[in-house]
């Protein structure tokens, strides 16, 4: 193609390619903290123009790569930038085999994990970047990779993604204007802007954590918490999970050690401080 | 066909097990699907062994723990069709040891 | 595979031991027909299969706790007239399915048990005890 970039975020290797400039550019200095060398990539995804002349006129990106959705619609090339992200997402959704990969968010404090899951909405990505900013390490706000071996989380922090109200509580959060791409207004998912994570997050993006709290938050209802049986904590990871039962066996049982080693536990909240203190009382009872 | 049927649990090496709460979880290697199994059936399954019994001898062992209502026989033998049907036990075609 | 050896020997003697205790309890024949006891997870489940038997529907949602049911299972204000207050405790699943099948949801005249069933074939996906509605429906 065109214009390309080679990213690698957590243990993934990514090819971006496409057919317009400004897409990559804007990745590349988003992702500037991000190793960028060329190597062997694990996936490709392609912003290609959505049919003839498409490059142009009213251009429209077509997301493509190794691993494809048949029913996915074309986006506008302002959008361009999280169209890239959606064709990252989409080949780890699609092609991870190395971990049991979970629609989660996660941090760490003191070398264990909080994995937060939920439906869009839940808050698990809003709340997994404010408690970045709030001393604990950012690991991720979309998936979390769980070492089939060992049972830990491999963080994947790629860009977070911001969705409408959440873009302006993180505004106040953090300072540095430079964090953030471009507010991307009417896109399918709402108004987006991305927030780089703080450097922390990227240098350690190689440093797994052991599991010791999962969460499913859910934001306006009022404060309440909810132990989640294992039965009913496997059946929901199992329906969060993109490669569960692709990964057959080895997904059975890191995902039973997952469940049965991990107290969980389902959390209402009305606002983003009560979740924090929330959460800061529920990782203190832990120990 | 018209002959008794009997069941029994020869196929181990097929089925991957665990306990969670008081589910047993079953993954079955053939199919490569999970089950979540709840009462009875992780106490039925705990009654079989390799041996092939009828569903009247396994009713006799079961009623030594538990009670048993009138409906007992139906019930257990729709619960045995229901894990052969996934794979977990057999029904009488068990290879000979 | 050793292992499914012991998981299933241990449950065995842990049969035993209540037994022992005197814990007996009805295992079949209680004239449910023979409900299905299996979930089984496939990729197309997505999102709504849910808690197996022992998950409970709470009435209605915590969210909304201290406000009232309606005949047509709206959750209104507390005091509406025709309306019913929520449930003390929450209820089973095999509580509800029974109660689907026409008996009455526990300590609830005809008209409550009505209304809360009404509740509960209304519960949207994200709400409490939606997800364990959802296993109730699933044919296996």
């Amino acid at each position: 193609m065109r214009h390309s970039l080679t990213l690698t975020i957590g243990p993934a290797r990514f090819r971006i390619g496409s057919a317009w400039k400004e897409p990559i550019a804007r990745l590349r200095a988003l992702y500037a903290a991000y190793p960028q060398e060329e190597g062997v990539a694990d996936f490709t995804v392609r912003l290609e123009p959505a049919g003839v002349g498409r490059r142009w006129w009213r251009p429209s990106v077509r997301i493509a790569g190794d691993h494809m959705l048949p029913d996915a619609l074309p986006m506008a090339l302002r959008h361009g930038l999280l169209a890239a992200e959606m064709g990252m997402n989409l080949q780890m959704a699609l092609g991870w085999r190395r971990h049991l990969l979970i629609h989660a968010s996660s941090v760490e404090k003191d070398g264990r994990a909080l994995v937060m899951t939920g439906e869009s909405g839940s808050g698990k990505s809003t709340l997994a970047a404010l408690l970045g900013e709030r001393g604990w390490r950012f690991m991720g706000d979309e998936f979390a990779l769980i070492d089939l071996a060992d049972g830990k989380v491999h963080p994947f922090p790629r860009l977070v993604s911001l969705k409408n109200a959440s873009v302006a509580a993180m505004r106040v959060e953090v300072v540095d204007g430079a964090r953030f791409g471009p507010l991307m207004r009417g896109t399918p998912k709402g108004d987006i802007a991305h927030l780089v994570p703080p450097a922390a997050a990227t240098a350690r993006m190689g440093e797994a954590a052991a599991p010791a709290l999962l969460l499913f938050p859910r934001y306006g209802f009022a404060r309440d918490i909810r132990p989640v049986g294992q039965g009913e904590a496997f059946m929901r990871l199992t329906q969060a999970s993109t490669n569960y039962v692709a990964l057959g066996e080895a997904g059975f049982e890191t995902l039973h050690r997952f469940v049965t080693g991990v107290p969980a536990l389902a959390v209402d909240y009305e606002s983003g401080e009560e979740a924090l203190e929330l959460i800061d009382a529920l990782w203190a009872d832990l120990s | 066909m018209g002959e008794p049927a009997i069941w029994c649990r020869c196929n181990e090496g097929e089925i991957l097990l665990r306990q969670i709460d008081g589910l047993m979880l079953a993954y079955h290697r053939p199919s490569g699907l999970t089950h979540m199994l709840a009462s009875p059936l992780p106490e039925i399954w705990g009654a079989l062994d390799a041996e092939p019994v009828s569903a009247e001898t396994l009713l006799e062992r079961l009623s030594a723990h538990y009670d048993l209502g009138k409906n007992a026989l139906a019930e257990l033998t729709a619960h045995l069709e229901e894990l052969a049907a996934l794979g977990l036990i057999r029904e009488r075609a068990c290879a000979t040891a | 595979m050793s292992e499914s050896t012991q998981d299933s020997g241990s449950s065995e003697e842990g049969a035993d031991e209540n037994a022992r205790i005197a814990r007996r309890r009805l295992l079949l024949g209680g004239g449910m027909a023979a409900a299905s006891a299996v979930v089984s997870i496939r990729p197309a489940l997505a999102q709504t299969a849910a808690s197996v038997l022992h998950c409970q529907i709470p009435v209605p949602d915590p969210g909304r706790k201290g406000q009232a049911i309606a005949a047509d299972g709206s959750v209104v204000p507390a005091g509406t007239q025709g309306s019913f207050p929520g449930s003390g405790r929450p209820f089973t699943g095999e509580e509800v399915k029974a109660a689907l099948r026409g008996r009455n949801l526990p300590g609830t005249s005809y008209e409550q048990n009505r209304a809360y069933l009404n509740y509960i074939r209304r519960l949207q996906g994200g709400t409490s005890g939606f997800t364990c509605y959802a296993s109730l429906q699933m044919p296996r």
